[in-house]
């Protein structure tokens, strides 16, 4: 882990400061200064750089974490809804049988649209208008 | 062994419950109550206003009327009604005169002719009436006139004992049949009109034997 702090240019400084003993005093103060300020501002940019990296990471794992719950949901959907083909026939909504008329409703409303005249409509009705007791 | 009046009638409703019982001597008055009892919703829908398409019986003692118009209400009602009605009628009547008993087996006749005429469509149904007609026409031409009204208060207590019995097989948890029919248009449970058509059934027989004390006496 690369920790930068004063203390430890300040400690260097000497070094190269020793190594470089011709420079006047003020002049090795005022440049020690500047390099304290550039080291601060390189610190305060990585640690931004180390706060977007952090929350790309975190907004990273959401994403990936919704894919997942939208994942498991299609998955969930597909089964519910192989058991629902399984329990309701060959109907591939589960919901469609509910509303349909039943075939002889649909035989004899077939029946009875399937002739024009009043006339024979009439026939129809008294003939399918009996009523049945045992 | 002489038995005493009152217990006349007791012995005759002993006499048809054991006519009941037996294997082939039962069906054809099993088929007289059903055929009583689709042509009470047939005789029905006419005083209704409507009218009978076709009378069905089946060998198995079932029976269907079909009727076109009159009131739902009283065509259904009036199935195991009309049969406690038949059955009442005939012994009443037979109780009555000998000459009474004969005017009504000629009417039986003439309504059974009627219906083989008007309203029997099929060849099972055309077999059973017939057998109907000559079960009727014997009682008349081989009976003796007072044999013919025992015979006859035996064949009403038949067709009573049999509307008695018969609107409990309704109760088979299915929802069919003239019960059913009912509860659809009163929203009156199917049990109720069992009920009903229960007690009706018993009265008829009580009421029954108490004419027949009077007539005795």
């Amino acid at each position: 882990m690369q920790i930068n702090n004063s203390a430890n240019l300040a400690a260097q400084a000497p070094i190269r400061l020793g190594n470089t003993s011709a420079v006047p005093a003020q002049e090795q103060r005022q440049n020690v200064a500047a390099r304290e300020k550039l080291n601060n501002e390189e610190n305060k940019a990585q640690n931004a750089q180390a706060d977007t990296n952090s929350r790309q990471r975190l907004d990273f794992d959401e994403q990936a974490i919704s894919l997942i719950e939208r994942d498991q949901l299609a998955q969930f959907d597909s089964r519910n809804a192989e058991q629902s083909n399984q329990q309701n026939g060959q109907s591939n909504n589960p919901n469609s049988g509910y509303d349909s008329p039943s075939s002889q409703n649909q035989l004899a409303v077939a029946a009875y649209q399937s002739v024009g005249a009043i006339a024979q409509r009439d026939d129809i009705q008294q003939i399918f208008g009996v009523d049945l007791f045992a | 062994m002489l038995i005493k009046p009152k217990y006349h009638f007791w012995l005759m409703f002993l006499t048809a419950l054991i006519i009941l019982q037996l294997p082939f001597i039962s069906i054809p008055f099993k088929w007289l109550e059903s055929y009583f009892h689709e042509i009470s919703h047939g005789l029905t829908a006419i005083l209704t206003g409507g009218s009978i398409v076709k009378i069905q019986l089946f060998p198995n003692g079932a029976g269907l009327c079909t009727t076109r118009g009159g009131s739902a209400f009283f065509i259904s009602l009036m199935g195991y009604g009309g049969a406690i009605l038949w059955g009442s009628l005939i012994f009443y009547l037979a109780s009555t005169h000998r000459k009474v008993a004969l005017v009504f087996s000629v009417l039986l006749l003439g309504l059974l002719a009627s219906s083989i005429l008007f309203w029997v469509r099929d060849l099972l149904t055309l077999f059973i009436v017939l057998i109907l007609l000559a079960l009727v026409l014997a009682k008349i031409k081989y009976s003796a006139h007072n044999y013919l009204q025992k015979i006859l208060q035996v064949t009403g207590l038949l067709v009573l004992i049999n509307s008695l019995m018969s609107p409990l097989y309704l109760l088979d948890g299915q929802a069919r049949g003239d019960g059913a029919a009912l509860a659809d248009l009163t929203f009156i449970p199917e049990v109720i009109w069992v009920a009903i058509w229960f007690s009706v059934a018993l009265f008829a027989i009580y009421r029954l034997s108490k004419v027949s004390l009077r007539a005795k006496g």
